[in-house]
């Protein structure tokens, strides 16, 4: 696994005090917070700068990180030294209980699963969270987080609930899909330890579902230690980038090319939708960046979203001697002055 | 480290739409939050959240869409310390960045 240089991550020096750790922390976490920042590598960013801050920020973490000596470099090939486990009480038992939880988003393209913090972070302190503390997902606090509700939920608390994005295709909204994603959860072994295993979970993805979206899948998030009920699992719905749809909210927008005489005399062309194919007719008249609409072929619903078609005109290219006459026609004939609106000829 | 497989993959698993829900109470919403209801209470009197419906606190109704803003929320005020006004500031500013980023994209 490779070494993670967290002072140069937080962008702090080795001596920096536990202000100026959080101070970086925060400003950094302003930037890539998955919360604001919704580009892809902002979430990677903000796993790092989290799990720095999860080593850095915690005295005895960090005490025994700094032991590790100032030689490493970010993406040296990395063993933890021997011993490491008896020497500070955490280590690689694979009894990780820091782990998916709490708030921490995943990100799941087709099928793919992702972890929470690095191997690099488990090596060296996997075990921490199942041995000192008994609540799932334990360990930092920081990324399981849940008030505590008091009166009955005392000592039954129910399981962390947990955050991940999933990403679908635009058809998959239209139609409704399964997809199959995998989270690293803790789970309590028979003997009472608490392991990070893989969960595979098929999923349907409800027709009509929107970017932004919730799908909430009750009892999937982390189990209770204690009896009380498991988490939720909360799935972020994204579309993936799609070369010919552009969606807002319900509705769904495509470009249009438009041969200049079926612009011009109106014409009946086909219209690729996420669902397939419609046929739709061209007013006579039509300019380039006119917005026709087909009326709930958005995003189905109880209140289905519109299909916006804007025509772009695109023009034949002026390459053999028939086209260069037709076009030389035109200009000879029609008295049009595209930049009459601007006042020049 | 030591990760195991578990590969036990049940039939596929039907979700709900959270902001499609039926309309909740303040107590339905302190379950499904795990937040304490007068946290709630000060959030609807910040306009953090906002009832569907209802004049009184055990009359009001919410959608889901104040769930998933709460969630939102309790990240937020995790990694930022912030108060609730400055809460329900950010929360707002972020509902039209990504309002004008969706329309961006479109135009």
């Amino acid at each position: 696994m490779e070494y993670k240089d967290y002072y140069k991550i937080l962008g702090v020096e080795r001596s920096a005090s536990q202000d100026e750790i959080k101070r970086a922390f925060r400003k950094l976490a302003r930037k890539y917070h998955p919360d604001i920042n919704k580009e892809a590598g902002a979430e990677e960013k903000f796993k790092e700068i989290n799990e720095a801050h999860e080593v850095l920020s915690d005295p005895e973490k960090r005490k025994a990180y700094d032991q590790l000596g100032a030689n490493w470099k970010a993406g040296q090939e990395f063993r933890p030294p021997p011993g490491w486990e008896e020497q500070f009480g955490f280590g690689a038992g694979g009894q990780g209980g820091a782990g998916a939880g709490g708030f921490e988003f995943h990100h799941f393209g087709d099928g793919a699963g992702a972890g929470g913090f690095s191997d690099f972070f488990e090596a060296l302190f996997g075990g921490l969270g199942g041995r000192t503390t008994g609540a799932a997902g334990g360990g930092s606090g920081f990324r399981s987080f849940r008030f505590h509700t008091g009166g009955a939920g005392m000592g039954r608390r129910k399981g962390e609930d947990v955050h991940a994005r999933i990403e679908i295709d635009l058809a998959d909204a239209y139609t409704g899909a399964q997809r199959t994603i995998s989270l690293q959860m803790p789970m309590q072994a028979a003997d009472g330890t608490v392991q990070m295993r893989e969960k595979a979970l098929t999923v349907r993805i409800p027709k009509g579902v929107r970017e932004g979206q919730h799908i909430r899948l009750k009892g999937q998030g982390q189990p209770s230690i204690g009896g009380g009920e498991p988490g939720d699992l909360y799935l972020e719905v994204r579309f993936r980038p799609d070369r010919r749809f552009r969606v807002e909210g319900r509705d769904v927008h495509v470009d249009l090319p438009v041969a200049p005489w079926e612009a011009a005399l109106g014409a009946k062309v086909q219209v690729p939708t996420p669902a397939g194919t419609v046929e739709m007719k061209i007013p006579a008249g039509s300019q380039c960046g006119r917005k026709l609409r087909l009326k709930g072929k958005g995003i189905p619903g109880r209140q289905p979203g519109d299909l916006y078609a804007v025509l772009k005109v695109v023009l034949p290219p002026a390459d053999s001697e028939k086209a260069r006459a037709l076009y030389e026609k035109m200009r000879k004939e029609l008295a049009f002055n595209p930049r009459a609106e601007l006042g020049v000829a | 480290m030591n990760k195991v497989m578990d590969r036990r993959t049940i039939s596929p698993l039907a979700g709900e739409v959270l902001e499609e829900r039926p309309v909740c109470s303040l107590f339905d919403l302190a379950e499904l939050t795990g937040m304490p209801v007068d946290v709630l209470v000060e959030y609807v009197q910040v306009g953090l959240i906002d009832p569907v419906s209802g004049h009184a606190a055990r009359e009001w109704r919410f959608s889901g869409v104040a769930v998933a803003r709460l969630q939102r929320a309790a990240r937020l005020r995790r990694d930022f310390a912030l108060p609730p006004e400055a809460l329900a500031l950010v929360l707002d500013l972020l509902d039209e960045m990504d309002a004008m980023r969706a329309r961006l994209r479109v135009s």
